[in-house]
């Protein structure tokens, strides 16, 4: 199902929650929204779930305008932060539930099939509340896949689950919803989660939407600071002059950056923390370290300049300097 | 050798459940210790057991030689930050932070100079007569922190500080409360295992209320000594193999073992090169996800799934693969079963 959102508005009272937004979710796309609290992304959820109704603007299933279409026409499966499975039921029976109230023969099949999914070895007799909150969600996003939903929409599902609990499941959700081959939209505030599972992002700030690009161009390719700043964490910004030839001095630096700008004009640089390739020609001193498994997070001082970078850990072991090269392609241009 | 904190055989139950099972580990001073586990690990009973806040149901704690198990939480020199850090709403920021120097009988005049010392030591100098609705929720967090301070413990204890804030601002803050902390004795417990790795002298792992590792970052991400160890700390790949002649096999590489019979080799997926030379083996790219300065792969080689990360964008379907003996790691295969061995709750 083709999901098409045309300038849509709303307010409440003097607040714009969402700001003229405009997107389309392709078939079998999973779609990220990310943004900090209070950026309108809730609102907009609910908006395309049926839950709100917009001031203006359409809501489009394929061709068809579901704008004044109730919840339960639009037939939309839900995954929430707080699991909401029936506790009454067995964990098999939550899963099973849409196609039951549907009286399908086959449910059979089709319970086995999602419990493949899950990888669990859950007893027919196993409750919900017997299970661990990662497990419930996956119990959860089985049930609504299960209700064969025009479209699945998933608000903050691993949020409060711990660390590394997140960082596994992430991929498994993502391999669930794409074997099945749903659209969704996901909606979180974590960037490393959303580059993770989302086929493209959109970003958004104060209800409206900043960027729409894969992760990959939300990452090297940010329209702003803001941007630039959001996704990846950390991000070395520098002001800087051009040279022409798309070079930019910072300080006795020249460095060559991602595109030109006339000679002489300020800019401000977004250096990527990954920028920074070893055997290079620029000695850095290694000033602080943080060892993060596979890469190490370093600061560096390259002619008295301070520079945040990742590198593998392997290639920075017991050493206080490395020769780098800052990587032209991570080097985004601002104009001030 | 410098201990200032010792653990000694604690265990706790809450009804049914045994929270803690015969804990001991040390702390020497000046260390900056993570504990790291899931959550009901018991880590934060743990901490409210040093704190005092909590009793064992066995086991001692020594302060400096001293055993404290018995003395009460306020007579402890130990500053606890609880995971909910509760700042007095209707007092001041100064007065939040006066408040233990107070308590522990420092006059008005004396209390006022400590809070203003350590207000200034986490960056909060000026808003002293703001309240904590009026701060951000890191800039509470910071006054949370100098109210620990302030009552200037041998121990510092704190618990999951960071949970309450949104990721970005905890990957900032955890940089600089280390740094506000520089050269004091910590013992700080999260879930979060990067970020431990990132800032521990030391890190102790613990599972369902027993300590399963103990050691520095690197050594135990390298060489963890178990299954779990080696998962929890990050992403690893376990293919199922039989050691025999003193070697096991990962695609064309051998690795010579003194174990014999079923085992479970591990290998990090920044381990896997991918190479450009046709005689290494050749794998199927089934996925593609960039991850935030790095790309993740699924890649299919001889029935095996091996997740590899690549610096770069990899544009082939078929990819050669190339393993160095000495980053595999063997495990005896665990008569629980691998998901089971591993599994985080």
């Amino acid at each position: 199902m083709r999901i098409v959102v045309r300038n849509v508005r709303k307010r409440f009272g003097k607040v714009v929650a969402v700001d003229d937004v405009s997107f389309e979710v392709k078939d079998g796309e999973i779609f990220g929204i990310i943004g900090l609290s209070g950026c309108g992304k809730t609102t907009l959820l609910k908006i395309i779930a049926g839950i709100l109704r917009p001031d203006s603007g359409k809501i489009y299933f394929d061709d068809v305008d579901v704008t004044n279409l109730a919840l339960e026409e639009r037939k939309i499966g839900f995954v929430f932060q707080d699991v909401r499975l029936f506790n009454h039921l067995t964990a098999i029976e939550n899963i099973a539930y849409a196609p039951t109230l549907r009286g399908e023969q086959d449910r059979e099949e089709l319970v086995d099939w999602l419990m493949g999914f899950i990888r669990a070895d859950l007893s027919k007799s196993t409750m919900p509340t017997e299970l661990s909150r990662g497990m419930q969600q996956k119990i959860s996003l089985a049930r609504a896949i299960a209700s064969e939903p025009n479209l699945l929409l998933l608000d903050e599902p691993l949020a409060g689950l711990d660390a590394r609990i997140k960082s596994t499941m992430v991929f498994e959700l993502r391999d669930m919803i794409k074997d099945v081959g749903v659209t969704a939209i996901y909606v979180t505030h974590d960037q490393w989660e959303i580059s993770s599972i989302a086929d493209r992002i959109a970003i958004m700030k104060a209800g409206k939407i900043i960027q729409i690009g894969t992760p990959e161009e939300l990452y090297y390719r940010p329209v702003n600071e803001y941007v630039a700043t959001f996704m990846g964490g950390e991000c070395n910004l520098l002001n800087a002059y051009s040279l022409g030839n798309s070079q930019f001095k910072i300080g006795d630096l020249i460095l060559k950056g991602s595109r030109n700008i006339e000679n002489g004009r300020n800019v401000k640089l977004a250096i990527k923390l990954d920028a920074f390739i070893p055997n290079g020609r620029f000695e850095a001193k290694i000033i602080e370290r943080n060892f993060m498994g596979p890469f190490t997070r370093l600061v560096l001082d390259i002619n008295g300049i301070k520079f945040i970078a990742k590198m593998p850990s392997k290639q920075v072991f017991n050493v206080d300097k490395v020769f780098v090269d800052i990587d032209p392609n991570k080097i985004v241009v601002f104009e001030r | 050798m410098n201990k200032i904190l010792e653990v000694k055989n604690i265990s706790k139950r809450f009804g049914n459940i045994q929270a803690l099972r015969d804990v001991s580990f040390d702390v020497e001073k000046g260390e900056f210790v993570f504990i790291v586990a899931h959550t009901n690990a018991g880590k934060s009973t743990l901490l409210k057991i040093i704190a005092g806040i909590l009793e064992p149901d066995e086991g001692e704690i020594y302060i400096e030689g001293e055993n404290i198990t018995k003395t009460p939480p306020w007579e402890r020199p130990v500053g606890y930050m609880p995971q909910t850090y509760a700042l007095f709403p209707h007092m001041t920021v100064l007065e939040n932070v006066m408040f233990g120097p107070i308590h522990r009988g420092l006059d008005r005049e004396e209390a006022i100079e400590k809070a203003q010392k350590y207000i200034e030591l986490v960056g909060l100098k000026g808003w002293e007569k703001a309240y904590p609705h009026e701060l951000s929720g890191g800039m509470q967090q910071r006054v949370a922190l100098a109210r620990v301070l302030a009552v200037e413990p041998k121990i510092i204890l704190l618990d999951e500080p960071l949970s309450a804030l949104d990721a970005l601002l905890r990957v900032k803050l955890r940089g600089e409360i280390k740094k506000i902390l520089k050269g004091k004795t910590v013992l700080w417990v999260t879930h979060d295992q990067e970020g431990a790795m990132s800032l521990a002298d030391k890190l102790i792992v613990m599972r369902s209320g027993r300590i399963v590792a103990v050691g520095n970052a690197m050594e135990l991400y390298y060489k963890p000594t178990s299954l779990y160890v080696a998962h929890f700390l990050g992403e690893i790949n376990f293919i199922e193999s039989v050691a025999h002649g003193g070697f096991v096999q990962i695609l064309d590489t051998k690795v010579s073992t003194d174990k014999i019979g079923p085992v479970v080799i591990g290998i990090r997926p920044e381990d896997i090169k991918i190479v450009k030379n046709n005689s290494s083996p050749l794998g199927r790219v089934k996925e593609l996800r960039f991850v935030g300065g790095f790309w993740r792969l699924l890649v299919d080689v001889e029935g095996i799934d091996l997740v590899v990360y690549s610096l770069k964008r990899i544009r082939s379907k078929e990819v050669s693969l190339r393993i160095h003996p000495e980053d595999v790691l063997v495990f005896d295969y665990p008569p629980e079963g691998i998901r089971r061995a591993v599994h985080l709750e």
